[in-house]
């Protein structure tokens, strides 16, 4: 891609390394290339994850890109990003951490030979093929974008570039260069030139410019390069583009070359997600940071587009890519977007298949409008059903609003993808039983995807805030020393830390709540899913009861049982306001004694003064 | 419309509650109250010695007739009659996932 300012003496080259999925293209290097391009720099992107992924098997590679704990990833590429000084070439941390490898889906024996012959065989191979075919004689600048699992590998093909081409400038960005880990991987790993500190919008511009016109990179913001054997870092401004000025990023070459490779089927209709961002940061975060989470590093500020420009944008990238599936990556969607820009989504006649993540207390009939949308899929920040242990993490949601949201999003067909977190300071066993004891009521909506204990992020409350929450204990996670040598600083670099956290619960307090999650799965993975649902007529309804295998039935209430069951439908409900609302003549403790019942049977949710209906209406969605 | 069964009791009590507004009345309206009672004697009969009952009493918006509210020990008797076992999942409607889809656990790395 060219443009009328090009400036043709600084070739760029942008390149995704192991451990990015391949079953999308990069929007780092999508919108970098389309950055760079516009400021008249011949850029192009090489996705050369597609290319060790197709050497060791798409699906392992899959299962090697999730982070669940041990960096596998990472320890493969080690050996060759640090030949010299690489501290576990005996792979020790195959036999220490075996604990934490059984999501490979191997036995440990087998999974151990098959892991050693990436690194000694696979791994080297891939380096010499990809230093071998790609025409880095024209490349001035190789950038590297890295988040996850991504740094080792691209320093090792960083390391083999320099040797062979000394006059390439490696830049490396990414979420893994936030913070005062871009500095101190700057110092540490002698093959990065320079890294971009934070948003790379301004910043890499800003830095091939200088690169250009030789004017010393003391001129970009937010960048942390080598002066005379010192780490310097220019002063970062705050995060200042307006997203509306964003180019559309360019995904081209990567599905040249997963076509190519054969990892995507040459196919007219491409059924591929394709990243859209239509915000960054954090809205509730700017209000009330989630203890836990540290996703949005230094760049919390919140900014999205205009409805306009991403109505655009999916209509342009639909026409280009021939795909009509998006996966926003934004951290939250913008709650103007509810009325500005998915009303104009649902009234249009397209077929798009939109990925969201979204704050959980999401009603009704925005779940509706969403589905209307093209909204198909949803990752909210549930979290947990205890509404004590939501208030510890500040998440700003009720238990019952969860629920809710898993009810309709179940009913308008969305999927919804979420998490349970446990190990917060302050919550109870009590928390925990409850919870446990709730389970079963809700096998009908979908199960989360995981139950764990929390992990102890860099930039998030639980790791900054030290007078709030105290940390008996808090080191780099365990699988840093396996992989980086000892001259690098993990308290700087690394993201995950292993910890005690004073005032959270025990394993052991979690034990019901692991097998009562781990029987919601299994439920779903049944011929026939659990159901809970309704039939309805005035004042009359039947709920039939299929969560458990083997034991259905149905209910039938009549008059003001009904009446009080569908008053608790839509949304989570106050007694006084059922009361109200019907003109009974109950007092709100006798309907308090009723919601107690309908809950017995597992048939509403109560939390504190709310209650909520569990069952969804049988007929189709309306 | 419905029998109303008074006792003498009763109207003595009425008949001092509404003498005490009888300050507040104006000519036209005490004549009007004395008409409205004179009018009501022909519709009375007494059922037994100081008992009486209207045969017929009819007023706009509201049915005197006592109307039957389920109590909680109703409620909860019907609550504990409600469960019919049958493990048959009833056919008609659609299932709660409309399509029928299961999409259980998101693929890894999703």
């Amino acid at each position: 891609m060219t443009t009328s300012g090009e400036r043709s003496p600084l070739r760029v080259v942008l390149v995704a390394m192991p451990f990015m999925t391949t079953r999308c293209p990069s929007i780092q290097l999508g919108l970098l290339k389309a950055l760079a391009a516009a400021s008249g720099f011949p850029t192009r992107t090489l996705h050369a994850n597609l290319d060790f992924a197709v050497r060791v098997g798409v699906d392992d590679y899959e299962l090697l890109c999730q982070h669940r704990g041990p960096m596998v990833g990472e320890w493969l590429f080690s050996v060759e990003a640090f030949p010299d000084t690489a501290p576990d070439p005996d792979a020790r941390m195959l036999d220490d951490l075996a604990d934490g490898l059984s999501h490979l889906g191997r036995p440990h024996r087998e999974l151990r030979d098959k892991l050693l012959r990436i690194r000694g065989i696979d791994v080297p191979a891939y380096l010499d093929a990809l230093v071998d075919s790609q025409p880095w004689e024209h490349a001035a600048v190789v950038g590297f974008s890295s988040t996850f699992q991504q740094n080792t590998a691209s320093f090792a093909l960083a390391r083999r570039l320099k040797q062979r081409y000394p006059g390439i400038v490696t830049v490396f960005g990414g979420a893994n260069f936030d913070g005062e880990m871009g500095p101190e991987l700057v110092r540490a790993v002698d093959c990065i030139d320079a890294a971009v500190i934070g948003e790379g919008d301004e910043a890499f511009p800003r830095l091939l410019t200088a690169l250009a016109d030789g004017t010393g990179l003391d001129a970009a913001p937010g960048l942390a390069h080598r002066l005379n054997g010192q780490v310097t870092v220019t002063r970062s401004t705050p995060p200042a583009v307006r997203l509306d000025d964003l180019p559309l990023p360019d995904y081209e070459e990567y599905f040249q070359r997963a076509e190519d490779l054969g990892v995507l089927p040459r196919v007219g209709h491409r059924n591929v997600p394709l990243p859209i961002e239509t915000a960054r940061g954090c809205w509730w975060g700017e209000k009330h940071h989630c203890t836990f989470c540290g996703l949005n590093g230094t760049a919390m500020s919140f900014r999205s587009k205009s409805p306009e420009l991403v109505l655009d944008e999916f209509a342009s990238q639909a026409k280009r890519y021939r795909s009509f599936r998006f996966d926003a990556v934004d951290n939250i969607m913008d709650t103007a977007y509810l009325t500005k820009l998915l009303p104009v989504l649902a009234g249009n006649e397209t077929g798009y298949e939109i990925f969201y993540e979204v704050k959980a207390n999401l009603s009704r009939a925005q779940l509706k409008l969403m589905a209307q949308a093209g909204v198909t899929h949803i990752q909210p920040g549930i979290e947990s059903l205890s509404s004590n242990v939501l208030r510890l993490m500040r998440k700003g949601v009720r238990a019952i609003q969860n629920v809710n949201l898993l009810r309709w999003a179940q009913y308008y067909d969305i999927r919804v993808d979420w998490n349970l977190l446990w190990g917060f300071p302050g919550e109870t066993e009590r928390d925990y039983t409850e919870q446990a004891a709730v389970i079963p009521h809700l096998f009908h909506l979908p199960p989360p995807s995981s139950a764990n204990r929390i992990w102890l992020e860099r930039f998030s409350p639980l790791f900054t805030e030290h007078d709030t929450f105290q940390l008996a204990r808090r080191a780099p996670e365990r699988s840093y020393r396996y992989v980086y040598p000892g001259t690098v600083d993990l308290e700087r670099i690394a993201y995950f830390f292993d910890y005690d956290l004073d005032g959270a619960l025990p394993d052991s307090a979690f034990a019901g709540m692991r097998r009562a999650t781990a029987d919601w799965s299994s439920a779903w993975q049944a011929d026939r899913p659990p159901v809970l649902k309704y039939w309805s007529a005035p004042h009359f309804i039947q709920v039939y009861d299929g969560r458990q295998p083997g034991q259905g039935g149905t209910y039938t209430f009549e008059g003001t049982l009904a009446d009080l069951y569908l008053a608790c439908s839509d949304r989570p409900t106050t007694v006084a306001a059922v009361r109200r609302k019907l003109g009974l003549h109950l007092s709100t403790a006798a309907i308090h004694e009723l919601f107690g019942a309908f809950q017995e049977r597992g048939l509403m949710f109560l939390d504190g003064q709310f209650a909520l209906a569990l069952a969804l209406p049988a007929v189709k969605a309306r | 419309m419905a029998e109303l069964q008074f006792s003498r009791r009763e109207l003595e009590d009425l008949a001092r509650k509404v003498g005490t507004l009888q300050p507040f009345l104006s000519d036209k309206e005490r004549a009007l109250l004395l008409a409205i009672f004179a009018s009501a004697e022909h519709h009375v009969t007494v059922t037994e010695p100081g008992h009486g009952a209207f045969a017929e009493v009819n007023v706009l918006g509201q049915d005197l007739e006592e109307e039957e509210y389920p109590t909680l020990g109703d409620l909860m008797r019907q609550l504990l009659n409600s469960y019919i076992p049958g493990n048959q999942q009833p056919e008609s409607g659609t299932s709660v996932g409309l399509t029928g889809k299961v999409t259980g656990l998101p693929p890894p790395g999703s």
